[in-house]
């Protein structure tokens, strides 16, 4: 049976007192996200700031001519794929990629980084995906919250390994969902550290909340539904086109909830499918990132 | 005394069975032992059919060999064999969706999904 939210609360407090040194935002993303919110910063400043790292312009530029964006005329510097794709967007591709870079070093034997990281890219791109078809704005937005929805196992895994082993233990012998092992052996979910480590970011309310919630979008904040209704078809979608793992080997069942704001029909299901498996195929050379 | 006859029961399939180094098992092999780690917690039953991602993981668990099914008719390559690899795909998807064939969304994604990855072979 599941926590009541006073004690899921309690349960989280505890763990984030245990994560010695919860882990910080990455330099980069505090620049960046300090530029955003100034109105006065333009395309040139924020270029300025990702070119002082020379790993990262490149990485923002192979992601800008990638076939996952379709431009037709190469983009040569950064400040040009500002303009082109908006700060939002390169914002975006700099939180994915330095996020990726933070966490390329664990390993764990029963937690394959690899199959992760493709279960990630699957979802994002999903998500994306679904974004268009449903005509949602923030496509870039609904990409990373699907890249990111699955954040907290590796946190859990840095920060609670011992605990995440036997609850990835849990999952391969009771062939469950990894979230219900994590709920019997430390009591939360890899959903709410994710959201409280996103949340000790500053990622925005509406990320924060869409990680929360992706296995129980019932209960998403007003206004979050959608975006949260989206990455948890999006899950289900990676897991049933078997690309990469997340440390399971179930799929959840879609919940009526999300459903029902996802504005589909059983019949459009073949044809979803086939978008989105074209779109998990144009956005996997993000694993490059990780090599 | 008058010879009884053979009844079917009182013949034996004899599967023959070999241990193998990890590094000679192929997608395909079916092992015919329970595979365990070296504390004796099970990792997969006996019966399962190795995939190139089953191999790898055994690998870095660190097991070194496994006893397989020698029986031709169970070393088919579902990576060469498109029957089979359509079998697997199924069966794959079988067993991630094992919870979910009583309900009508999921089975019809179960079904969208085999259709689509089918169709990529």
């Amino acid at each position: 049976m599941g926590l009541a939210p006073a004690q899921i609360e309690e349960r989280l407090k505890r763990i984030a007192d245990e994560i010695v040194g919860l882990p910080t935002l990455p330099p980069m993303l505090a620049k960046m996200n300090q530029l955003m919110s100034d109105a006065q910063a333009s395309a040139a400043d924020v270029a300025k700031v990702i070119s002082s790292d020379p790993a990262l312009a490149s990485k923002v530029l192979r992601v800008v001519n990638s076939a996952f964006y379709g431009l037709s005329n190469r983009v040569t510097t950064v400040t040009h794929a500002i303009v082109i794709l908006g700060f939002n967007t390169i914002r975006n591709i700099v939180l994915g990629s330095t996020i990726f870079d933070s966490f390329k070093t664990d390993t764990n034997t029963l937690f394959d980084r690899t199959q992760f990281w493709k279960h990630s890219i699957a979802c994002g791109a999903a998500a994306r995906s679904l974004g268009k078809r449903l005509g949602q704005q923030h496509l870039e937005e609904l990409f990373v919250a699907g890249l990111l929805h699955d954040i907290g196992k590796l946190i859990a895994d840095r920060h609670l390994h011992d605990q995440f082993v036997q609850a990835l233990t849990v999952a391969r012998d009771r062939d469950c969902l990894l979230y219900q092992a994590e709920q019997e052996v430390f009591g939360v979910t890899h959903a709410e550290i994710g959201a409280l480590v996103l949340g000790k970011w500053n990622l925005s309310k509406g990320m924060v909340e869409v990680v929360r919630c992706h296995h129980n979008p019932s209960v998403a904040a007003e206004g979050t539904r959608v975006a949260t209704a989206i990455v948890h078809f999006a899950d289900i979608l990676a897991r049933a086109l078997r690309v990469g793992s997340g440390g399971d080997r179930r799929i959840p069942i879609v919940s009526q909830a999300a459903w029902s704001l996802l504005n589909l029909e059983t019949e459009d299901l073949e044809e979803v499918v086939g978008e989105v498996g074209a779109e998990i195929d144009r956005a996997m050379f993000f694993l490059d990132f990780i090599r | 005394m008058p010879s009884r006859r053979f009844a079917p029961w009182d013949c034996a399939i004899i599967v023959p069975v070999r241990l193998v180094r990890l590094d000679e098992t192929k997608p395909g092999h079916r092992v015919s032992r329970d595979v365990t780690d070296a504390r004796g917690s099970l990792l997969f039953k006996s019966g399962t059919m190795l995939t190139f991602e089953l191999i790898q993981k055994l690998k870095g668990w660190k097991i070194t060999h496994v006893f397989i099914d020698d029986t031709p008719s169970q070393i088919i390559d579902p990576s060469q064999n498109p029957v089979a690899r359509a079998m697997a795909i199924d069966r794959d998807l079988d067993r991630i969706f094992a919870d979910c064939s009583a309900h009508p969304i999921m089975s019809r994604l179960r079904d969208a999904a085999s259709t689509y990855l089918k169709g990529r072979m």
